[in-house]
């Protein structure tokens, strides 16, 4: 059942993210007899490589959602962003990918507890974000029209995914949008984080001792612990962008803040301690929460 | 700036939100005048880069200078944040001086959604300025147009017509 509903929750986040790349990629194919210099194939290569290895080789933060389950907490509709500020994001480009991954990560919440029409919803405003980044041409509307086809039927999602999946691989080989593919992973691991940091930050305290509260949010505390390097990661994903301009520089400089600080944010220690109560308490804890809202906040103001 | 279409509806959209409010004199939201460094770490999650009054570059020089504000060092931000804020000025460990800035494009749309306490906003005027306060302000010009009251606490750059930063300082009445 957990496996189910891994594929599921993790398939909602993945089927919008590939069909992202497959429409980024399509839309802008290599121009034949393009005179790139070697350093900027090189560049191009290095970049590439980043993506690939933040979205296939780390845990993606939006996983966090079906430990959700565990916790048994209620759905809390303040936790994802509303659709109605969409179109504030298409003033600009970098918000407009960033929010993208943003609303990606918040159909996996959404899926997570059933909101079939609401994740529809949002579905829609992904591909009129995406036309507002200049991508819509080349959307794959069979697979979107399979996707919301099955958005309720787990099995038949997870071989949707995994065909999207495959395609967008190609398609990364080939492409030139690789600097929107990092900000909108960018998006999905902030809002990824964001969930998690705010399931923990928002679970009632008058039911149930610490302890117990402890036992039931320690498997999304050690999955948050464990986003320290994926945040390495994406900070070298994004440190890899070219042109980066103010909005991702200053991204970089407020995750490498984030990540200084998950440096001393070490849960395992005080469980092995025999300090786990202290956990929810901690400061480290609370100030990560504080920082990861923050940066959120801005992405989706 | 132009107010767009697309701005003004992202306007009517935010004004819905509870927003942060310039408190001349005090500070903005529960960033305040006289707030500990570690206090203003917890407000903005960040602390920036930290530069002492030796290492500041002359252009966040320019409004200390002006208002006479005295400093030992600053938190200077370039990070993205739930307030705009770009540097933070203290003195014995205790803010002295704060700088909303609306010019970095991460900030800009924040800015959108902040006012005074008596109302002037980002992108405002020098009318607008002197109607919200009633009376004529001090000015200064180096590089950009500074516009400041000391006994309000408060004061704008002006570029091209339109308010681009707020400061914030202990009023000097």
């Amino acid at each position: 059942m957990i496996a189910l509903l891994e594929k599921y929750f993790r398939g909602s986040f993945l089927i919008i993210l590939s069909l992202i790349f497959t429409i980024s990629c399509t839309s802008d194919k290599k121009k034949e007899g393009s005179a790139s210099s070697e350093y900027e194939e090189a560049s191009e290569q290095s970049l590439r490589e980043q993506v690939e290895k933040v979205l296939y080789e780390i845990p993606p933060p939006s996983e966090i959602p079906y430990i959700i389950q565990g916790t048994g907490a209620d759905f809390n509709p303040n936790i994802v962003n509303t659709i109605d500020k969409y179109e504030s994001y298409t003033i600009s480009q970098h918000k407009a990918a960033f929010n993208l991954g943003v609303y990606a990560t918040d159909i996996g919440y959404l899926s997570s507890y059933g909101k079939t029409q609401e994740a529809l919803n949002y579905m829609d405003v992904c591909m009129k974000i995406s036309e507002s980044i200049g991508i819509q041409d080349a959307i794959d509307l069979e697979v979107l029209s399979r996707f919301e086809k099955n958005l309720g039927d787990p099995d038949s999602l997870a071989n949707i995914i995994d065909e999207s999946i495959e395609k967008s691989d190609t398609y990364l080989q080939q492409n030139e949008r690789n600097n929107i593919a990092a900000l909108i992973i960018g998006g999905t691991f902030v809002e990824g984080l964001y969930v998690s940091s705010q399931i923990i930050d928002t679970y009632p305290k008058d039911m149930l001792a610490d302890d117990q509260r402890m036992t039931i949010l320690s498997p999304m505390i050690r999955l948050l612990a464990k986003q320290k390097e994926p945040l390495e990661d994406m900070i070298s994903l994004l440190k890899s962008v070219e042109d980066k301009g103010d909005w991702i520089e200053a991204t970089i400089n407020s995750l490498e803040e984030l990540h200084e600080n998950y440096e001393a944010f070490d849960p395992e220690a005080k469980i092995k301690e025999g300090k786990g109560n202290e956990v929810l308490n901690d400061e480290v804890l609370h100030r990560l929460t504080k920082q990861i809202a923050s940066i959120r906040e801005n992405v989706v103001y | 700036m132009k107010l767009q279409p697309l701005f003004a509806f992202c306007l009517l959209a935010i004004s819905s939100f509870a927003q942060p409010v310039i408190e001349p004199g005090k500070g903005i939201s529960d960033l305040k005048i006289g707030s500990s460094p570690d206090e203003v770490i917890w407000t903005l999650g960040f602390k920036g880069i930290k530069l002492t009054k030796e290492g500041v570059p002359e252009v966040l020089n320019i409004q200390a200078k002006m208002l006479a504000i005295d400093y030992d060092y600053v938190f200077n931000y370039q990070n993205i944040m739930a307030l705009p804020i770009s540097t933070v000025y203290f003195k014995d460990n205790k803010v002295v001086m704060i700088v909303v800035s609306s010019y970095p494009e991460y900030n800009e749309v924040l800015c959108l959604g902040i006012n005074t306490r008596e109302g002037l906003a980002f992108w405002d005027d020098e009318q607008a300025l002197k109607k919200v306060y009633g009376k004529k302000p001090e000015t200064y010009t180096r590089d950009f147009d500074f516009y400041y009251y000391l006994e309000l606490g408060i004061s704008v750059s002006i570029e091209d017509k339109e308010i681009r930063t707020m400061t914030i300082f202990k009023s000097q009445s």
